[in-house]
């Protein structure tokens, strides 16, 4: 299990410098810079642009950068935020909160509501409700996350006119939770839609197969009720696979959350990488992978160790 | 296993002929025909009519400076299915290339190739999009570049798999032992192999590329105004939600529609293209001849990952997954 682990550090280590190698070489090799953002049109001349680049280190050799970078990040000195003029490391840890609250919340959304549908229609396979509910999923699935969204401020701040479609809080009013929670309700179904969708299509298949082994087949002999079988046993057995699943989903709530804070101006970190590539935000940019990559790998490294905790039949001789 | 050819042509060919096929097939062309063909103009500014709702004159509404929806919805679908498709004939091309070359080479060039595979399937791909689009300046060509390259991996994967079975395959030894060279045997008869498999991909890929597209210019960063794709049609539409809700409906549903209906098609053709290679990578594999008809769920999801065995770190896709993308 240690060895497991120390192997699974290292490549964790590997994976996070060729993440930053790519991009460094990405923000680095590309045309453009942020001297002409920095200026802005009105101030705009070549020597100034010069300049700027002299001051942020940008007119040095490839090699050079790429070294001084290297060692800057492992110093834990990330780079100041070219439009913020603060710490870049700071201007995305004070949007963590934000985008940790919503992508949290939808998370927890979708497992509820993806497992149960699914389990729901695995114990009604064939059935009419079953054929709805999947095809349903796939409806919602092939939904594009911004078009939902929409369709939702449609909905709840158009025609019904009870929520509010930006925002985190009403202005003035940031300590009253209750009108918090308001604020929450569009972005978090967005969010939680799809991976809800794509989750029970998974648990109903998972659980289709586990009910048609033999040991539901005892149980059901030995007179356990169906809704024991359904949510105990077969649930129980095919727990893994589905928890493996919505784990490695973590990651793509990133991705989610990049289109679902821009649309609702969800002040997280989603809104930060849109608006920072709009600016040409380099290091905050930086800063902002660094956070996804750490995020992918100990997701996935997640998986791996609840994989193995709650199925010992998994671990390597 | 009897109703599908060596080559896999015969049944691509007749799922894409069937009459859903027939359908979707008909209705993408039509939809990248017809702005040709109506006397629409997507540019025309028509100040008299300004946010107007669906009317007679214009069947889906205006829009802020009164140009005609469905004008601008149909040049999109150009737009946004082209793109989709060049991008997808990218990522499959290096997918094959990469796939097949761990596949015949293994050893180290494998073990580093799938590592690459490894890493890019696990990086959120819309990161390195936006990280690219920071850099270059938008467009058409730059979208398609950045979509093909970010979304090669699963293709790699799979074209890795097929290849390392058809090496190791009954005829494969035969014609070896016959006197085939390695070119041939590659021409002749493991690439009319991949074929079917590849289709299934593309299939798989192209709904992602549209909704990466989409993605991409709604969020601004893709193709700019006024050219319309469905993606910036939405961005537009989401500053008028209020006052002209139409505008964001015909453009969404353009989108879900078209993806459903290549996810109908993908699932008529990946259950029966991919067993084997599903065998293979510790997948369940559904007995029932592709041509009896499942409960359709079942097949949209293939089975789940097989716990037994030890698993790489991240688990290969379910086979029969449905043909569509990720969540972005």
């Amino acid at each position: 299990m240690i060895a497991f682990l120390l192997r699974r550090s290292a490549e964790l280590l590997l994976t996070l410098g060729v993440l930053l190698l790519v991009v460094f070489a990405v923000l680095r090799l590309a045309p453009g810079g942020p001297a002409q953002v920095l200026l802005g049109p009105d101030r705009y001349t070549p020597a100034l642009e010069d300049r700027v680049n002299h001051v942020l280190g940008l007119d040095r050799s490839l090699p050079e950068q790429a070294v001084r970078w290297f060692r800057a990040v492992l110093e834990g000195e990330l780079g100041t935020s070219y439009f913020h003029r603060r710490p870049a490391a700071q201007v995305v840890l004070e949007r963590l909160g934000a985008t940790l609250l919503l992508a949290g919340l939808a998370f927890a959304l979708s497992l509820a509501v993806g497992v149960s549908v699914g389990v729901f229609a695995a114990a009604r396979q064939g059935s009419r409700l079953d054929r709805l509910l999947s095809h349903g999923a796939v409806a919602v699935i092939a939904t594009p996350g911004f078009w939902l969204g929409i369709g939702l401020i449609l909905l709840g701040s158009v025609w019904l006119g009870i929520l509010p479609s930006a925002g985190m809080a009403p202005i003035g009013r940031e300590g009253d939770f209750g009108a918090r929670l308001r604020y929450l309700v569009l972005p978090v179904m967005t969010l939680a839609a799809g991976h809800a969708a794509s989750l029970a299509l998974y648990a109903r298949s998972a659980l289709t197969e586990v009910l048609t082994s033999d040991f539901v087949r005892t149980a059901r002999a030995m007179g356990a009720s169906a809704q024991r079988i359904l949510w105990r046993d077969a649930l129980g057995a095919a727990a893994v696979p589905i928890i493996t699943m919505a784990a490695l989903n973590l990651a793509h709530f990133l991705e989610g959350s990049i289109v679902v804070e821009t649309l609702f101006g969800w002040p997280g970190i989603g809104q930060l990488t849109t608006a920072s590539v709009a600016r040409r935000d380099y290091p905050v940019l930086l800063v902002i992978s660094l956070w996804a990559g750490i995020v992918v790998v100990t997701a996935n490294l997640a998986a791996d160790l609840l994989t193995r905790f709650m199925d010992p039949r998994t671990v390597e001789e | 296993m009897s109703c599908y050819s060596a080559t896999g042509f015969p049944d691509i060919r007749r799922r894409l002929g069937s009459r859903w096929g027939r359908v979707v097939l008909g209705g993408l062309l039509l939809l990248v025909a017809l702005p040709s063909l109506l006397p629409l103009d997507p540019y025309r500014v028509d100040l008299e009519s300004i946010l107007a709702a669906p009317s007679a004159a214009h069947w889906l509404g205006t829009d802020e400076t009164g140009r005609d929806l469905l004008a601008r919805l149909l040049l999109g679908a150009r737009a946004t299915l082209g793109i989709g498709l060049a991008a997808t004939v990218l990522a499959i091309a290096l997918g094959t290339l990469v796939g097949a070359l761990a596949g015949y080479r293994g050893g180290v060039t494998d073990a580093v190739l799938m590592r690459l595979v490894d890493f890019g399937l696990a990086f959120p791909s819309l990161f390195a999009v936006l990280l690219v689009a920071s850099v270059v300046p938008p467009g058409p060509v730059p979208l398609v570049l950045v979509i093909g390259v970010t979304n090669w991996m699963a293709a790699a994967r799979l074209v890795r798999a097929s290849v390392r079975q058809l090496r190791s395959a009954a005829y494969t030894e035969a014609a070896r032992a016959l006197g085939a060279s390695a070119g041939r045997l590659i021409r002749r008869h493991h690439l009319p192999n991949l074929a079917g498999i590849l289709v299934v991909i593309g299939l798989v890929q192209f709904s992602r590329s549209i909704l990466a597209e989409a993605t991409i210019s709604f969020l601004g960063f893709g193709v700019q105004p006024p050219a319309p794709t469905w993606g910036n049609l939405l961005m537009g539409a989401q500053t008028a939600v209020f006052t002209a809700p139409w505008l964001a409906i015909a453009p969404g549903l353009a989108i879900t529609l078209t993806l459903i209906a290549l996810a109908s098609l993908g699932i008529g053709t990946a259950p029966a293209r991919l067993p084997r290679l599903a065998a293979e990578e510790g997948h369940h594999t559904h007995a029932a001849s592709p041509r009896s008809a499942p409960p359709p769920a079942s097949h949209l999801v293939g089975a789940r990952a097989k716990v037994e065995g030890p698993r790489s770190h991240q688990p290969a896709e379910p086979p029969g997954r449905p043909a569509l993308p990720s969540r972005s």
